[in-house]
Parts: C-alpha cells; structure tokens; sequence
C-alpha cells in the first residue's frame, strides 16, 4: 500500500518537472547578420525576422523570446537613423517588440522608442536616431528584442541608414586650403 | 606663360567636370526584377529592397508577387526611413493588383512622407489566387536608400459549417432520438 503511493508520488514529481523544464521560454532568435558592405554600398540595410512556432513550442511572452543582431563598423563619424515595426492587429496576434537598441561593446549606446505620433499601437514602430551627436568609428550591433504572441507567428521588417559627418579635421582642412590659396594668389599678383 | 597656360587648362578642365556632374541626367528605371514575397507559415510575411549609391533621381516600380491558397485577410505596413528628408528614397505609390489581369485591385494609403516614409494597404476576404504589389518611387540623393514592409495573409474561418457538420448534426440527432425511444419503451 505504502509502496503503492510511493510510486505514485514519484511519478506526480516526474510529471511536475517534465512540465516545469516544458515551461522555458524557448529562444527563436536569428543567428546574427553582418550590415558593415550593405552600409557603404546602400548608405543603409534592411532588417527583417520572420518567426514560426515549432510542435511544442508556446506564444506568449513566458514561453518564448527573441533577441536578434545585426553587426556593423563603422569607419568614421557617422549619424544613424533606425526604425523596426511588425504589424499586429490585436493583442494576441503576431509578434511583439519590447526592445530596440544600438550597441557596442560597452553596452547599450541609444536606446529606441515606440513611435506613437507617426504610427499607431497596431504598427508598434520602434525608432531610433544618434541625432546631434554622431556615432565614432567603431563595432556597433542593433538589437531587436521581442516574442511571439500568436501560435501562427509573425514577422517584422525595418531599416537603418546612416550618412557620415565631416569631422572638426575636415572642416579644419578645408580652411587650411582656402588660406594657402589665398597666400599663392597674393604672392603671384605682385609678379604679374 | 605656359604655366598661366597650364593653370588656365586646368581650370577649364575642373569647371567642365563640375559641370558634367550637375547636369540633369535623365531619370533611369532602375525596378529590380520582380521577386517573389516572402511568406513564411503561418501566414506572415516581408518584402523590400535596397539601391546603391549614386543613383539620384532613378525610379523604380518593384514588383512583390504572392499566391492566395484560400480566402484569406490581407494586411501590409511599407516604411523607409531617412537620415534626413534630403536623402534616402520617396515612396510614391502602392497598390495591390491581380496578376492575371493586371487590374489594381486596391491601392494603399500614405501616411508618411519626408525623412520617414509609411504607406499601408489592407484587404478583407481576398479570394485565391495569385496577386502582385506594386511599390513606386524615387531617389532622392546620391546616397542609396532601403524600404522594407511587412504584413499578415490570414485565412477567414468559414462561418458556414460544411457538408460534413451537418451530417454529423444529424447522426447526432437521430441517436437521440433513437435512445429516447428505447428509454421511453423500457419504462
């Protein structure tokens, strides 16, 4: 009889666990994309994830995630701009973002925002935007952060672009010139 | 002599270069071929494209074509987005077509232009078949540019039940009808 509800506690406990390692949020992210060539060649790259839930794996926010990457470097003084969005009519469908940063190494280096003024809840566009102060040279990666609410999945798509910024050098450069060419005229006209 | 010569020839030289690259050059098509819209199971899906630098004043029409395997809900949100409202490309139009007739069936709606542009497009109960969007514009600057969108093809869940539900209602019915009767005749 003991030996009975022993057996029969273990398997209550064996049960409990199997649910419980069932109950890890599973990890959908995409292996990281390199964007450095798309930025010199386009002035900018397209970012895009689409998900599906495997047999066994959970929508909803405790029972999945994704956290993927997009690697770049940058050779000089560069503003940059970013927006990700994925559609997602009603609360229970597609996919939602949480997240969207630019990164180095150090840690996060701008975090994005929501844009409520120019989208709406159902667009859930995340921007982002170095504004006046230009990115150094340097390894950066984006990071778009966010889990699959619907068992039928979702996709988000979106774009960086950058435009470099001339550096206090450059501008020091171009007054150099101006001064020497001023000088080489004066010294000619006597001449002439 | 010849030196005020050679700086002369240099001059015209560079003012002819920066002339040849201010001139308006005519505006060339430059649509990718038309590619297939990546729709993944479950019914979400993405498009976009990039251009290259240099490329001021081209325009495209992309094409993006997609299969309808059963009545289906259609929705899609195109964006690009700029470091500023003088670069990058302009999105000028979007519209959804039928790839048999070519005739569109329902243009898109813009909601943004400038340093972000933003057009949706959506369609209840779109019937089987095969479908194409049409994304048109043009570049801005002599920086390359992106757009990219993204949407949902969902199946409508038939509110009229099918040939087999009624065949089962009335399986059901004619067992009930059939212990009541046996019930009723026991007692």
């Amino acid at each position: 009889m003991t030996k009975m509800l022993k057996s029969l506690l273990t398997a209550v406990l064996l049960a409990a666990a199997s649910f419980s390692a069932h109950a890890a949020p599973a990890n959908l992210s995409h292996a990281p994309v390199d964007l450095t060539q798309d930025l010199v060649d386009y002035s900018s790259s397209d970012l895009f994830g689409s998900f599906t839930l495997a047999a066994g794996q959970q929508a909803g926010s405790g029972n999945n995630f994704f956290s993927d990457k997009f690697n770049f470097t940058l050779t000089g003084s560069t503003d940059l701009v970013g927006l990700a969005t994925s559609l997602k009519p009603s609360v229970n469908s597609g996919l939602t973002l949480t997240g969207f940063s630019l990164n180095n190494a150090s840690g996060v280096v701008f975090r994005g925002a929501l844009d409520l003024v120019n989208y709406t809840a159902q667009d859930q566009a995340w921007v982002l935007s170095t504004n006046q102060t230009p990115l150094s040279a340097g390894a950066y990666f984006l990071q778009i952060n966010g889990f699959v609410a619907s068992p039928s999945g979702g996709s988000y798509s979106g774009n960086i672009a950058v435009s470099a910024v001339p550096e206090p050098e450059t501008y020091g450069m171009y007054l150099l010139g101006l001064g020497v060419a001023g000088l080489v005229l004066r010294r000619r006209k006597p001449g002439a | 002599m010849k030196k005020s010569l050679f700086i002369n020839v240099a001059g015209l030289a560079m003012a002819a270069a920066v002339l040849s690259s201010n001139a308006v050059a005519a505006a060339v098509d430059i649509s990718s071929v038309p590619s297939a819209v990546k729709l993944v199971d479950g019914g979400s899906l993405t498009f976009g494209d990039k251009f290259k630098n240099n490329q001021k004043s081209n325009f495209f029409n992309d094409v993006f074509t997609f299969d309808v395997k059963q009545l289906s809900d259609f929705s899609v949100v195109l964006t690009s987005q700029s470091t500023s409202a003088l670069n990058g490309l302009n999105l000028t139009s979007f519209g959804m077509y039928g790839s048999a007739s070519g005739a569109q069936i329902i243009g898109g709606t813009q909601e943004l232009t400038g340093i972000r542009d933003k057009w949706t497009l959506s369609f209840a109960s779109l019937a089987a078949g095969s479908y194409y969007l049409k994304v048109g514009g043009d570049i801005v600057s002599n920086s390359g540019a992106t757009f990219t969108a993204n949407g949902m093809l969902t199946p409508v869940i038939s509110a009229v039940p099918e040939p087999g539900t009624y065949a089962m209602f009335i399986a059901g019915m004619g067992l009930m009808v059939f212990s009541l009767r046996r019930r009723q005749r026991r007692s």
